[in-house]
């Protein structure tokens, strides 16, 4: 076997159109996650009663379960059961009909889920006591309380923690493609698929997703740039 | 009708599942063993500014912390192979546990050595200041005063790093190693029952990670210096407390 550049380049052009679906697959995971998240730290945070043990346990639980195996049950239920499912709804659908990429944003849904309601509930708590103390001698509302106050002071604080989970997602496609999801990781497969040459593909596939991680990177640094000196003239 | 979901598979099919286990944990444990070491000599590389081998290490961590873990996987296991048959050694009888250590192990490293380089940089420079003023030598220095107080930094960032790392070894049946999952999924083809054998290992994954994270939680407790009450030496200072007169 002899290493071949060439065939790099040639697989880099081919999965370059699969970036957008793989974008588009961790964006909408971590919004689906990232507001999910933020209902089960609200949660946990003003210790509703009841909801917050349940929220707890469901965190504990999940947080110790693999995605890839996430994937693989999401995917073996709805692929055994879909078609009956929608027959017995009266749904003229078949399981072919389904997106794949659904299945990839159920469980990556999960996963920011979980996640970003840890990175939420600390931010929560860097929010200085004294902040609530002033909301409420203004009269305001527990809702208004956490529009104003608390939320505006916590998303600073949690900015690189969703920009992590970003990146966590865009490699948590890479997962997905083990059910037959299609993004960069199974086009650089199909690729290698007629000449064998497997390492060179999955060479092309990483250098896509190490550009992708580095421009998200630096894009975050500048945000962050940008939230910290909105949040020093907040102070002064 | 033998097809449908039937619950207490689950439960029969846990022993057979947590036969594997052994596998999974020897994953975890061998890689985060060669992740100390080589993530321990990423850091020092990088503290130092030795040349060259510092462009190496900071590129090497950018690319594995930008790559999905499962794409580092294939290229070691199609990689290593091609390298090794370039200087004349044959692959095949590679057992794949070894792509497996060496994809986790320096996976690991590069996550490591930037929560060991985070850790002695915080350690203050006063401290190091303080050793030299007591005479104690570079040696002692770092082994007496810098490392316990970096370790103790450094531990919740590596327990969550152990955590994920033992859910990333999930990845191993992929490349056909009898792990949890892939022992889940033989299971599952046998007997046709594959999501009841998969969320038997899903358990096994939730109860490993809650035992390994109330472990890490516990060592932390019981290292945590700063929460325990300061012993009363014999040399504390006294300070004499000099009463006021009432009337001035």
């Amino acid at each position: 076997m002899t290493f071949d550049f060439g065939f790099i380049l040639q697989v880099v052009l081919k999965i370059i159109p699969y970036v957008p679906v793989t974008l588009y697959m961790a964006v909408v995971s971590l919004i689906i996650g990232g507001a999910l998240g933020l209902l089960v730290a609200l949660a946990r945070f003003y210790q509703v009663p009841g909801l917050s043990q349940v929220m707890t346990v469901m965190i504990t639980v999940l947080k110790g379960v693999p995605l890839v195996l996430v994937f693989l049950v999401i995917f073996l239920i709805t692929s055994q059961n879909f078609n009956n499912v929608a027959k017995m709804l009266g749904l003229h659908l078949q399981y072919g009909d389904l997106p794949m990429s659904l299945l990839a944003i159920i469980g990556l849904s999960l996963m920011a889920m979980v996640g970003l309601s840890e990175a939420f509930r600390g931010a929560f708590e860097s929010v200085k006591l004294v902040q609530f103390d002033a909301a409420r001698s203004l009269g305001m509302t527990t809702g208004q309380t956490i529009r104003r106050v608390l939320v505006p002071q916590a998303f600073p604080v949690a900015f690189p923690m969703i920009v992590n989970m970003l990146i966590n997602l865009i490699k948590g496609t890479a997962i997905a493609s083990l059910v037959s999801v299609v993004e960069i990781f199974s086009a650089a497969t199909q690729a290698a698929s007629s000449n064998y040459k497997y390492f060179e593909a999955y060479i092309a596939a990483a250098i896509i997703y190490w550009a992708m991680t580095i421009l998200i990177e630096r894009g975050a640094h500048w945000v962050e740039l940008q939230l910290a000196k909105k949040m020093e003239r907040a102070i002064s | 009708m033998t097809n449908y979901f039937q619950p207490h598979l689950i439960w029969e099919f846990l022993p057979d599942v947590l036969s594997a286990l052994p596998t999974t944990l020897l994953l975890t444990l061998v890689s985060t063993i060669i992740g100390v070491i080589v993530g321990a000599g990423i850091a020092y590389v990088r503290m130092e500014n030795t040349p060259i081998f510092k462009q190496i290490a900071v590129v090497f961590t950018s690319f594995v912390r930008g790559t999905p873990i499962l794409i580092q996987m294939f290229l070691v296991y199609y990689g290593l192979p091609m390298f090794l048959s370039y200087i004349g050694i044959n692959a095949d009888s590679v057992n794949p546990l070894i792509y497996l250590f060496i994809t986790y192990g320096l996976n690991m490293a590069a996550f490591l050595s930037e929560i060991i380089r985070a850790a002695l940089a915080s350690v203050p420079k006063t401290q190091k200041e303080a050793a030299m003023t007591a005479g104690y030598t570079k040696q002692q220095m770092y082994f007496k005063i810098i490392f316990p107080q970096a370790i103790i930094i450094a531990m919740p960032s590596f327990a969550t790093m152990v955590i994920s790392l033992l859910q990333d070894t999930s990845l191993a049946f992929t490349i056909g190693v009898l792990d949890v999952v892939g022992k889940a999924k033989a299971l599952g083809t046998a007997t046709f029952h594959t999501v009841e054998a998969y969320i038997s290992a899903m358990i096994i994954f939730v109860i490993l990670s809650f035992i390994l994270e109330r472990t890490f939680r516990w060592v932390e407790k019981r290292s945590n210096y700063a929460s325990r009450p300061m012993p009363i030496m014999a040399t504390n200072p006294v300070i004499p407390v000099i009463e006021k007169p009432e009337t001035v």
